[in-house]
């Protein structure tokens, strides 16, 4: 049974509590719970836009939440939007650009830069915990729609 | 009990129930151990002869090693095999050696004169990351072309090569000569500009 379990979470589904300040607004600071599906590993069927429990770059037994702003091959901003000297940088293969909603308060790929796909370890999906906020995490991400 | 074992497993058939409960145990059994505890992978490529593989070039024979998988970003000592996922590949795995680790300073050395594999003239393993290269330098694709990878992407550690049987044995750890320069460091080794402001 216990066995299952393992299997079960390491390669379908498994929920995680979060913590920190770098998601804001989109997730609290402390106390929330996420579903995080498996079948999104290493970055498979990763769209720009969704949000991703990834491995944390320097300390391998701990993980993040972040988004995806870029994939392999599109050009992404470097800097925090305002700041620096505007330059654009090309995401290289087996790669993403990682981004915290909370710009001020989030390490990402603005500090370390192009984060390797094969640390992906899910795609956030749902949140269930607190039981107020229940519900699917959509990609909000929508195509830029001209307006007359 | 073989024999009570047996007659249990053969029983077992009659009842579709039974059988399907006890195939997925068993199933995830191998894949939990697979995941966690060991894994008995092929070696094709020449970017590790003559240490694995040495004839895969020329008769496409295969060392098969068994890695060790539990916590493998543990302990990753200079020397070691280890496995993971490239980072320009998701999907791919390569094995190589740990030439350097986190707080080391490397000096990468070109294949030759004026071909410039590595944008820097030394560079120092950040914290959580290792620098790795293959053991047939003038084949290899390694930190001397993406620079060092973390730890997250390290699958296993190469333990033992188990088959041919004449090549049977441990590997790893041993006495190795690398192509770059390794300055050994002391300490953690650093994070990106701009991670405590």
């Amino acid at each position: 049974m216990a066995l299952l379990l393992h299997v079960f979470i390491r390669h379908a589904y498994t929920i995680k509590g979060t913590r920190g300040a770098s998601m804001l607004p989109t997730m609290a600071t402390d106390g929330e719970g996420v579903v995080i599906n498996k079948k999104y590993r290493r970055g498979r069927y990763i769209e720009v836009g969704d949000l991703v429990s990834v491995r944390h770059l320097f300390e391998p037994e701990e993980a993040a939440i972040k988004r995806v702003v870029g994939m392999p091959g599109d050009f992404v901003l470097r800097d925090t939007p305002g700041k620096g000297e505007g330059l654009m940088v090309q995401v290289p293969e087996g790669h993403c650009w990682l981004a915290g909603d909370n710009q001020s308060a989030s390490r990402d790929s603005r500090l370390f830069g192009p984060f390797p796909l094969a640390m992906i370890k899910g795609k956030v999906v749902a949140r269930v915990v607190p039981l107020s906020a229940f519900g699917r995490m959509e990609n909000t991400l929508k195509d830029a729609e001209v307006l007359d | 009990m073989p024999w009570r074992l047996i007659s249990k497993t053969i029983g077992s058939f009659r009842h579709p129930g039974r059988f399907a409960w006890n195939t997925a145990v068993g199933v995830a059994l191998v894949v939990a151990c697979n995941d966690y505890l060991f894994e008995v992978q092929p070696i094709t490529g020449q970017s590790m002869s003559p240490t694995l593989s040495p004839d895969f070039h020329t008769t496409g024979s295969k060392d098969w090693i068994l890695f060790s998988k539990w916590k493998p970003w543990k302990n990753v000592e200079r020397g070691q095999l280890v496995s993971y996922w490239t980072p320009h590949d998701p999907e791919k795995i390569s094995v190589k050696r740990v030439i350097a680790v986190a707080g080391d300073t490397v000096v990468p050395k070109d294949r030759a004169p004026g071909q410039q594999r590595f944008p820097f003239a030394r560079v120092t393993v950040p914290h959580g990351h290792i620098w790795i290269e293959g053991d047939n330098w003038r084949n290899s694709k390694d930190s001397n072309d993406f620079g060092a990878i973390s730890l997250g992407l390290v699958t296993g550690k190469a333990a033992y090569i188990i088959k041919p049987w004449d090549r049977i044995g441990r590997v790893g750890s041993d006495e190795f000569k690398s192509r770059s320069t390794v300055i050994r460091g002391g300490g953690i080794g650093g994070f990106p500009a701009g991670w405590d402001g």
